[in-house]
């Protein structure tokens, strides 16, 4: 008896272990700079393997990316992109997968584990993509879907169903400003010389007696 | 000649505050000889950039650079900058922008232009320039693509695709204004002995951008670069492609394109899409070709001054005679672009400014039906490129170029911005993404502006 109790005991304890592992968050690969902030509350560098809170952000630097694995889905976070992982839970049946993109790209593509339907959604400060099918990429306004079906809600609740190979978007310019303020503080300006290239010019014809000059008084506009 | 020399002061009014504006210059005014910009070096300030029209050329001292006055200057009051040693004779207009520097990357807040004025010799002539706001906050550059000579942009899903002579970047815009152009991924072209001349808006399906080379033209697929090298295998007659683009007409695609002193281009039933070995190509020698644009169903050439439109009938009986439908505009054409909505517009750059007029393109025929108006800001100047923003139907954001003026129309509004003095380098091509968004590839890099608008 007591056998076959701890027998049972097992098998629930493996379920149990299997549908978490099926809704952890791992980070696959990383190319570059890719940092988090978890519960330390403090950035810290992501290596292939490591596994995801809830609430963690991640961060990707220029020419950085990170490959995510959130249960059978997998996500790929584009450079210069913050994401927060809200919430990966399976359900009654359902994986609920739900992901704030502050700012950058990510690209997805949602798998169904067997027996499990999927309620993965990414929200942007100015618009939602629902997804119902598998692959779609989204940078918080622009969608789009190669592969499966992904709704779209903008800010006023205004919804479209996008299609394979369809694209959209909502007209939500105004991205968070701390998200700007932090990217500018984190990447910085790169020192860029605008020069005057390598334009070939007709000299004018250099005429009339001799040379005098100019004084150009430039006038700041009104309110500057 | 004489050096040219350049004075600045600070702009302003009495005797005290003078002596605090020459103090930023320590010696309380600069003379420098101009060969260029190099050498110079304001890291961190407001500082103005004048460059000179003479005779309505860039003035130069010599050696093929442009003539430019870079000097620091108060953000509020301004500057008063004295240029000395111009020759006498040409009538001179000068161009400015103004902005900060930061760390040595010059962001213009403001621009503007002087009226005409000629130099008196040995004596000094007196001008101003009232500074304006631009449609925009700020350009952003590409730090990837820094100092490259960039061929061409072209959108491709939102994402900007940006041409060397012989290697392409696919780059991302994270949606902040303050952070620079991104590069994705690159791909070499030279690997594939091909060489870009320039990108195309394909605007159907997954062929939304086409690379146009010097052996044919090549689509990239929505996901990364994709080419498929087959697509030029029955690809007939000379195969230097300048511009091209696609329609989607009743389940076959018009792929027009436009070559050295020729057009062509196939008609593609939509099932032999991924199967260019089927396709038949036609090729037409047309002298005179100076661009192309593609509208809903009709392909847009001019050529020798003048513009016509081919249906996709074209692709399969190509007569010219036939098919052409001509159109003009007061002044010679030079340029195209068109916006497919509603209403349908033709908008053509000529040598005297942009003229435009909505159309038919219903029952894949074109007609120009309504008296051509005119951009009245363009006036006087002779067009080279047009990109018209189709981002929605009823897009409204163009921006022309000319050979030393951005135009940029939106909201209703044109704003004439005299490209030298604002961006950087010699422009060789601008595009709009999927959004409001315009693009300008140059001798120096990609830079680009965020205008509002629709």
């Amino acid at each position: 008896m007591m056998k076959k109790i701890g027998t049972l005991l097992a098998i629930l304890l493996l379920a149990g272990s299997l549908a978490f592992a099926q809704t952890q968050a791992r980070v696959r690969t990383v190319t570059g700079k890719v940092e988090i902030l978890g519960a330390q509350q403090a950035w810290v560098p992501v290596k292939a393997g490591m596994s995801l809170g809830l609430g963690t952000t991640i961060s990707t630097g220029f020419n950085s990316t990170a490959v995510l694995e959130l249960g059978s889905s997998v996500l790929q976070v584009k450079p210069l992109t913050r994401l927060r992982l809200n919430e990966l839970v399976a359900r009654e049946g359902t994986v609920t997968t739900d992901l704030f993109l502050q700012v950058g790209k990510i690209r997805a593509e949602v798998k169904s584990a067997e027996g499990l339907a999927q309620d993965f959604k990414v929200k942007s400060p100015i618009s939602t993509a629902a997804v119902r099918g598998t692959g779609f990429e989204y940078d918080g306004y622009e969608l789009y879907v190669f592969e499966g079906t992904v709704i779209y809600t903008n800010l006023t609740g205004q919804s479209r169903s996008y299609a394979p190979g369809e694209q959209g978007g909502s007209d939500g310019y105004d991205s968070p400003p701390d998200a700007e303020e932090q990217l500018l503080s984190d990447f910085g300006v790169n020192p860029y010389t605008p020069g005057a290239g390598n334009e070939t010019v007709t000299v004018p014809p250099l005429t009339g007696p001799g040379t005098g000059s100019v004084t150009i008084v430039i006038e700041p506009p009104i309110g500057a | 000649m004489k050096k040219i020399g350049v004075l600045a002061l600070g702009l302003a009014i009495g005797l005290g505050l003078m002596s605090c504006y020459l103090g930023v210059f320590k010696s309380g005014s600069i003379s420098m000889d101009f060969s260029g910009l190099s050498g110079r070096a304001i890291q961190n300030g407001y500082v103005a950039r004048v460059y000179l029209l003479a005779d309505g050329l860039l003035f130069s001292t010599g050696g093929g650079t442009p003539f430019a006055a870079e000097v620091e200057v108060d953000q509020y009051l301004g500057a008063k900058v004295k240029i000395d040693g111009l020759p006498a004779g040409p009538v001179y207009k000068a161009l400015v922008g103004f902005g900060p520097v930061t760390d040595g990357v010059f962001s213009p807040e403001y621009y503007g232009e002087s009226p005409r004025f000629q130099i008196t010799p040995g004596g000094d002539t007196a001008t101003s320039v009232s500074m304006q706001y631009p449609p925009f906050s700020i350009i952003r550059y590409s730090t990837d693509l820094m100092s490259r000579n960039i061929k061409a942009v072209g959108n491709n899903f939102g994402n900007m695709i940006a041409a060397e002579d012989t290697r392409l970047y696919y780059t991302y815009f994270d949606g902040s204004n303050f952070s620079p152009i991104g590069v994705n991924e690159q791909y070499d072209l030279a690997a594939d002995s091909l060489r870009a001349n320039g990108l195309s808006t394909g605007d159907v399906g997954s062929w939304n951008t086409w690379l146009n080379t010097n052996n044919g033209i090549f689509p990239f697929t929505t996901d990364g670069w994709g080419f498929q090298t087959d697509f030029n295998s029955t690809l007939s007659g000379p195969r230097d492609i300048l511009q091209s683009g696609t329609a989607l007409v009743g389940g076959y695609y018009a792929l027009f394109f436009r070559r050295t002193s020729g057009l062509g281009g196939s008609y593609i039933v939509g099932t032999n899409r991924n199967s260019p070995t089927l396709w038949t190509w036609v090729s037409v020698d047309v002298p005179g070709l100076t661009d192309m644009a593609m509208g809903g169903s009709n392909a847009f050439f001019a050529a020798s001054g003048a513009g016509f439109a081919l249906p996709p009938a074209f692709l399969t009986d190509p007569v010219m005679a036939k098919h052409r439908k001509n159109f003009s505009a007061p002044a010679p054409i030079q340029a195209l672009g068109v916006r497919s909505g509603a209403p349908s517009m033709v908008y053509m750059g000529t040598t005297d400014g942009v003229w435009f007029a909505s159309m038919d393109e219903t029952n894949y025929e074109f007609a120009v039906d309504t008296p051509l108006d005119r951009i009245l800001e363009t006036a006087g100047e002779p067009i080279e490129k047009i990109a018209v923003s189709t981002w929605t139907s009823s897009s409204d954001n163009q921006a022309y170029l000319s050979r030393y003026w951005l135009f940029i129309k939106t909201g209703g509004s044109v704003y004439k911005i005299p490209f030298y003095a604002v961006f950087p380098g010699k422009p060789t091509g601008i595009a709009w993404d999927s959004s409001h968004n315009l693009y300008i590839s140059g001798t120096e890099g990609l830079a680009a502006v965020s205008v509002g608008g629709s």
